[in-house]
């Protein structure tokens, strides 16, 4: 592996040793107890979102503003879907009855990530250096 | 949170992203060879990882994206290494969504290229000792300013209010000065040891 190839490994290996401990953003809305919260996926409250619930027909049945640890006690017995929206871009939907998807576990899928990118860039070298020695001989 | 995620733009600001990206992606990606495979799949990973550091800040979560870093190292093709990390960054993290992929793509990307050209600017002084460390900084700060510049100019466009767009300012300034100070440390040190990749020495 070449001294370009090292570098770089080792930047995005600095990147990614702080990242397992804090993982990354993403809104998160979850129903427990009859209150809802809303998060950001590291954790923090995000006492900016406006939830919104409605019913079958997409109409909204209630819209208010979280406290300020992220949560809000049930307004509306039945509805359909609910959405949190901090205002900034992040968005996040609750559906009764609804099971979210599987996810693997930050750090497991960063090193997934970096796996595909490194293999990548080895297939690069491999090429180049096959290519360099077809020119030399 | 330079991402948007799914749900919050219309499906024609959608279709018109992924449209600009495709054209970004054909127009910078002639730049693209083998020969430059293993540097572009490496900054790309940086640019993937860096979205996991990141604070929480007046009441939202922002986070690193080195998007000036890769413009100074790729060029052009920052743009088509930005696309892919966006698009791993919704497959494994769930950053954005996939009809807006190709609107968090063409904003990152561009910051990106912004980052690239502001650092050509140093060839404007050939004698400045200290050239590529200062438009290094500025670089990656104006890649930071540009990104949350299509951010909010996106949000502004499909009708989020003007507080809205002064918060996502407001709570990326650490985010600029962060990346400023991190892609003007590695111009230096790159300057210095492997001048060769930085783009156009």
């Amino acid at each position: 592996m070449s001294k370009q190839t090292c570098f770089l490994l080792l930047v995005s290996l600095l990147v990614l040793l702080p990242g397992t401990h804090v993982h990354a953003h993403r809104l998160i809305l979850t129903l427990e107890n009859n209150s809802f919260t809303v998060r950001y996926d590291d954790g923090t409250a995000a006492n900016r979102a406006v939830i919104r619930i409605l019913d079958e027909g997409e109409r909204v049945l209630w819209e208010g503003s979280v406290s300020e640890g992220g949560t809000l006690e049930l307004p509306v017995k039945n509805f359909a879907k609910v959405i949190a929206d901090d205002g900034l871009g992040h968005r996040a939907t609750y559906t009764p009855g609804q099971k979210t998807g599987i996810q693997l576990p930050r750090p497991l899928a960063a090193a997934l990530g970096l796996s595909v990118f490194i293999f990548i860039a080895s297939l690069g070298r491999f090429f180049t250096e096959k290519k360099r020695c077809a020119q030399k001989g | 949170m330079a991402h948007i995620q799914e749900g919050v733009i219309t499906g024609t600001m959608a279709a018109y992203g992924f449209a600009m990206t495709g054209a970004m992606s054909v127009l910078t990606g002639r730049k693209f060879s083998v020969q430059n495979l293993s540097k572009v799949s490496m900054v790309t990973a940086a640019v993937f990882c860096a979205s996991l550091l990141h604070f929480p800040l007046l009441g939202t979560s922002v986070h690193f994206t080195f998007v000036g870093l890769a413009g100074i190292l790729l060029g052009p093709m920052s743009f088509l290494s930005v696309f892919v990390a966006v698009f791993f960054q919704k497959m494994l993290f769930q950053h954005g969504g996939f009809t807006t992929l190709g609107i968090n793509a063409f904003n990152i990307g561009m910051a990106a290229m912004a980052g690239y050209y502001i650092f050509r600017l140093r060839f404007m002084f050939p004698r400045w000792n200290h050239a590529v460390t200062v438009f290094g900084v500025l670089a990656g700060f104006g890649a930071a300013v540009a990104m949350v510049g299509m951010l909010a100019g996106t949000l502004f466009f499909i009708g989020f209010p003007l507080s809205s767009v002064a918060v996502v300012f407001a709570a990326h300034l650490p985010v600029m000065i962060g990346e400023g100070l991190a892609t003007g440390f590695l111009a230096a040190a790159l300057a210095r040891t492997k001048r060769e990749n930085l783009f156009h020495e």
